[in-house]
């Protein structure tokens, strides 16, 4: 699938910024070398971006360059994540998972008390769900089975979760990189969380 | 815990690496491991076989280093080889340095000759001497005088970009001491603010640009302001 391209010129007349703040940023790894994709024109050499994945990053950037430098920035940003491994403790004192639900995934998940990445995902859509209201605790069961069983397949890819009910009877599923997904009518959609977005969020607040 | 030792090489030795305090060569040295050292000093010929991590390193002859090298300060006068990364935080250069791959820092002082076959990434690059980037030179803020040779990048990119001629000047005169003069030629330069002297480029690209005397610009883009010397050309310019 080829994505769509966007020119630096076009780019910058686009975010608001300047060449300055562009190789700044390239400079302090927010942005990634891979995206920078050189190609001749007519005019002589020009750079593109992938359109989509450049604008949403540029986006983020700017909106928390407010509140954080440019190098905790790059750390948010940077894959490292893959080796990371947080104690139980302290994902209760960095406000991801509330302390209930953690019990709760406790007495399910019989694991030990360091999470990687994989099961802070699955930890943190169970408190996500659990504490807005949307699902029962017995549907956050169900959950994370699914989780579970397909930890593997979540990994890098656009996963989206989705629990429905009809007459009383619930199911979750989870599509990875699905386009469109259509439900039979009187299906209630009960909750539908994009993973990667999750992903971001955990990243927000390991920072 | 033991406070490191120091590694004294006078004479000709190869020795293993690990964690030292001081690391003098003097004569010939190897050193065959990583070595983790807060000051590396060569005066002779020196070498390390892998990644060395230094608070302040000092090649006063020459020293050739086959792995990737981090150091916080960096001051070369003989001539200094690195085959793979190097992150130079603070360098002076008034020898010659030639790095394989990547070459980063804050700021970069260069009055002798570089050449990296990679990207170059940098706070603050300062030249009067020559360089030879085969990838792109970035910094915030790139300042050059060329007063010999033809310095090469294939891009430059960056906040403030000024290439001006050799900066040596028979004193309260503008009369150039030597008739030597140095050039830059680069595929695209890209910057806020730039001002070129001397310069070949393909495209250069910018808010404010100034094209002053002895250039030749194919394409020139440009968003605020641009101003031509008499004596440079350029092909075509756009407002953007």
């Amino acid at each position: 699938m080829s994505e769509e391209l966007i020119s630096k010129k076009e780019l910058l007349d686009l975010a608001g910024i300047s060449y300055g703040q562009l190789y700044r940023w390239k400079r302090k790894d927010l942005i990634p070398e891979e995206w920078f994709i050189r190609k001749s024109t007519f005019t002589g050499q020009e750079t593109f971006f992938p359109k989509q994945k450049i604008l949403e990053r540029i986006n983020k950037i700017q909106l928390m360059k407010e509140n954080l430098s440019l190098d905790e920035l790059a750390d948010m940003f940077s894959p490292n994540l893959t080796d990371l491994q947080l104690e139980k403790g302290e994902l209760v004192k960095r406000n991801i998972v509330s302390e209930s639900v953690m019990k709760i995934y406790s007495e399910l998940d019989q694991g030990n008390d360091l999470f990687n990445i994989s099961r802070l995902l699955q930890v943190y859509v169970f408190e996500k769900l659990l504490q807005s209201g949307e699902i029962s605790l017995e549907e956050g069961k169900m959950l994370l089975q699914v989780l579970k069983d397909h930890a593997s397949e979540i990994k890098q890819k656009s996963g989206r979760l989705i629990i429905t009910r009809k007459l009383g009877v619930s199911s979750c599923l989870l599509t990875v990189n699905a386009d469109s997904i259509h439900f039979e009518q009187g299906t209630k959609v009960v909750a539908s969380l994009s993973l990667m977005e999750c992903m971001e969020e955990i990243k927000s607040k390991l920072v | 815990m033991n406070q490191a030792e120091n590694l004294i090489i006078n004479g000709t030795g190869s020795y293993p690496g690990g964690d030292y305090q001081k690391v003098s060569i003097r004569g010939e040295g190897t050193i065959a491991n990583d070595v983790n050292c807060s000051a590396f000093h060569v005066y002779g010929t020196g070498e390390t076989l892998e990644n060395i991590r230094a608070g302040s390193v000092k090649i006063m002859g020459e020293a050739e280093f086959k792995g990737n090298i981090a150091a916080d300060k960096t001051l070369v006068m003989g001539s200094m080889t690195v085959d793979r990364q190097a992150k130079l935080t603070k360098m002076k250069i008034l020898g010659e340095l030639s790095v394989g791959e990547h070459l980063s820092g804050d700021t970069a002082d260069i009055k002798g000759s570089l050449t990296v076959d990679g990207d170059v990434e940098y706070e603050s690059f300062v030249s009067s001497g020559a360089f030879e980037i085969k990838g792109l030179l970035t910094a915030e803020a790139i300042k050059l005088s060329l007063s010999f040779s033809t310095s090469k990048a294939e891009e430059i990119g960056g906040g403030k970009i000024t290439v001006k001629r050799g900066a040596w000047l028979i004193p309260f005169t503008n009369i150039p001491l030597s008739k030597k003069e140095g050039f830059l030629s680069a595929k695209t330069i890209e910057g806020d603010e730039i001002y070129l002297e001397n310069t070949t480029a393909e495209v250069v690209r910018g808010n404010v640009v100034k094209i002053g005397p002895g250039c030749h610009i194919g394409l020139v883009e440009y968003s605020t302001e641009l101003k031509q010397s008499a004596d440079s050309t350029i092909k075509e310019s756009i407002k953007r």
